[in-house]
C-alpha cells in the first residue's frame, strides 16, 4: 500500500471518530467571563496589598532601629525588595493577560503567538527590566554590609563581611544565569523564525 | 447595541461549533488523553472561541480563525502541563530517525491497545507543539497552504513535514496498524 493511500485511510478514520457534541451555553460563557474578570481584579488587589505591607514595614524600621546607617540600609533593602516583587508580579500579570488575549484572537497565527510569549520571557532576563531588578537590591545590601563592617567591632562585623561577600559574588552569578536564560529563549525564537522561512 | 453585539457573538460561536465542534473535540482528545483534562481543555477552547468572536474581523476564513484559537489555547495548555510533568517532547524528524520507536515504545507501555487511533493519539502526544499542530491539521484534511495559514509555518516547511508524516504513518500504521513494530 502506498504511503498516500494509507495516510488517506488514516485521515478518514480520524475524521469519522465518534464524538459527543459539546457546546457551552450563553449563561456558562458569561459566568466564565465574570470569573476571569474577577481573577484579574484579585491579582490587581494583591499588588496593592504587597505595597501596603512594604510601606508598613518601612515605617516600622525607621522608628525602631537606632543606627542611622543600618536604618538607611534597611529602608533601601525594603524599597529594593518592593521594587523587585512589583516588577516580577507585573511581568507575570502582563504575560498572563497577553496570553489570555492572544489565545482568544484568531488573528494571530501559532508561531506569532508562541514567539511573543518567548519574547516576553526573554526580555524579563535581559535589558532594562533585568538590570533594574538587579540594581534595586544592591545599594541596600552594600550599605548594610559596609556599615556593619565599619560601625560594629569584631565579631559583630562578621555579618557585614558575609553580606558584602555574598552580594558581590551573587551579582556575576545572577548576570550569568540570566544571560543563559535569555540566550535559551533567543534560540527558541530563532528556531520558530526558521520555520517561517522556506526550507533550504 | 451591546446586546446586539453579544447576540452576534453568540450566533457566531454557535455557527462555529456546529461546523467545527467535532474537530475541536478530536483536537482536545489529541492533546489530553485523560477524560477530565480533556473536558477542561475543551471548555477552555470553547470559552476562548466565544471571546474571540468579539474581535472577528473576517480578514481570514472562519476555519482558519477557529483552528488558530483552538491551537493557541491547546499550546498554552500543553506547555503548562509539560512544565508540571517535565517530559521531553520530540519532533517528527526524531521519530522518523528512530523508525517510530520512541513513540511506539511509550505507546506500547502505556496504552497496549491494538487500535490504530489510540496508537496515533499516543504518537501525537509525544510531539512538540509545532509538529503536533501540523499532524492534527493534516489529519483534519487541510492542505499545506491552509496549515501554514493557521500555524504561521512556511508552506514549504509544512509540505516537508507532511511528507514525513505520510512516511511515518505508512510505516507505523500500514495494514490497519497490526504490523509488527520494529
Amino acid at each position: 500500500m502506498s504511503s498516500d493511500n494509507s495516510s488517506k485511510e488514516l485521515c478518514q478514520a480520524w475524521q469519522s471518530q465518534p464524538h459527543s457534541p459539546f457546546q457551552m451555553s450563553s449563561e456558562a460563557l458569561r459566568k466564565s467571563m465574570k470569573k476571569l474578570s474577577r481573577t484579574l481584579l484579585i491579582r490587581d488587589g494583591t499588588v496593592w496589598m504587597i505595597g501596603l505591607f512594604e510601606a508598613g514595614w518601612f515605617t516600622w524600621m525607621l522608628i525602631a532601629l537606632p543606627e542611622m546607617f543600618i536604618k538607611a540600609a534597611a529602608c533601601l533593602i525594603i524599597l529594593g525588595m518592593g521594587f523587585m516583587v512589583g516588577q516580577t508580579w507585573l511581568d507575570q500579570r502582563r504575560r498572563r493577560i497577553a496570553r489570555i488575549m492572544a489565545e482568544a484572537s484568531g488573528g494571530v497565527d501559532s508561531i506569532q503567538f508562541f514567539r511573543s510569549e518567548l519574547e516576553r520571557q526573554r526580555e524579563f532576563h535581559r535589558g532594562l527590566p533585568f538590570w533594574s531588578r538587579l540594581f534595586a537590591l544592591l545599594p541596600g545590601l552594600l550599605t548594610f554590609g559596609i556599615s556593619a563592617i565599619v560601625f560594629y567591632p569584631w565579631p559583630g562585623n562578621l555579618v557585614g563581611c558575609a553580606v558584602t561577600a555574598v552580594t558581590l559574588l551573587t551579582v556575576p552569578l545572577a548576570i550569568r544565569l540570566n544571560r543563559k536564560r535569555s540566550r535559551m529563549y533567543q534560540c527558541q525564537i530563532d528556531r520558530l523564525d526558521a520555520l517561517r522561512r522556506p526550507p533550504v | 447595541m451591546a446586546d446586539g453585539a453579544e447576540n452576534l457573538q453568540d450566533k457566531m460561536y454557535s455557527n462555529a461549533v456546529a461546523l467545527y465542534g467535532p474537530a475541536l473535540g478530536r483536537l482536545a482528545r489529541a492533546y489530553e488523553l485523560s477524560a477530565e483534562d480533556r473536558r477542561d481543555l475543551l471548555q477552555e477552547i470553547h470559552f476562548a472561541l466565544w471571546r474571540s468572536f468579539a474581535g472577528f474581523d473576517g480578514r481570514c476564513a472562519l476555519r482558519t480563525w477557529v483552528y488558530r484559537v483552538a491551537h493557541n489555547v491547546a499550546i498554552s495548555h500543553v506547555v503548562r502541563g509539560r512544565r508540571r510533568k517535565s517530559e521531553a517532547l520530540i519532533s517528527l524528524e526524531e521519530i522518523e530517525d528512530q523508525g517510530g520507536m520512541a513513540a511506539a515504545d511509550d505507546a506500547k507501555d502505556s496504552v497496549e491497545r491494538n487500535s490504530v487511533l489510540e496508537r496515533l493519539f499516543a504518537l501525537i502526544q509525544r510531539l512538540n507543539p509545532q509538529d503536533r499542530q501540523v499532524i492534527l491539521l493534516y489529519l483534519e484534511g487541510m492542505d499545506a497552504a491552509s496549515i501554514g495559514e493557521v500555524t504561521g509555518i512556511s508552506s514549504g516547511y509544512v509540505a516537508t513535514k507532511i511528507h514525513r508524516i505520510k512516511a511515518i504513518l505508512a510505516d507505523r500504521f500500514r495494514d490497519g496498524g497490526n504490523h509488527e513494530q520494529r
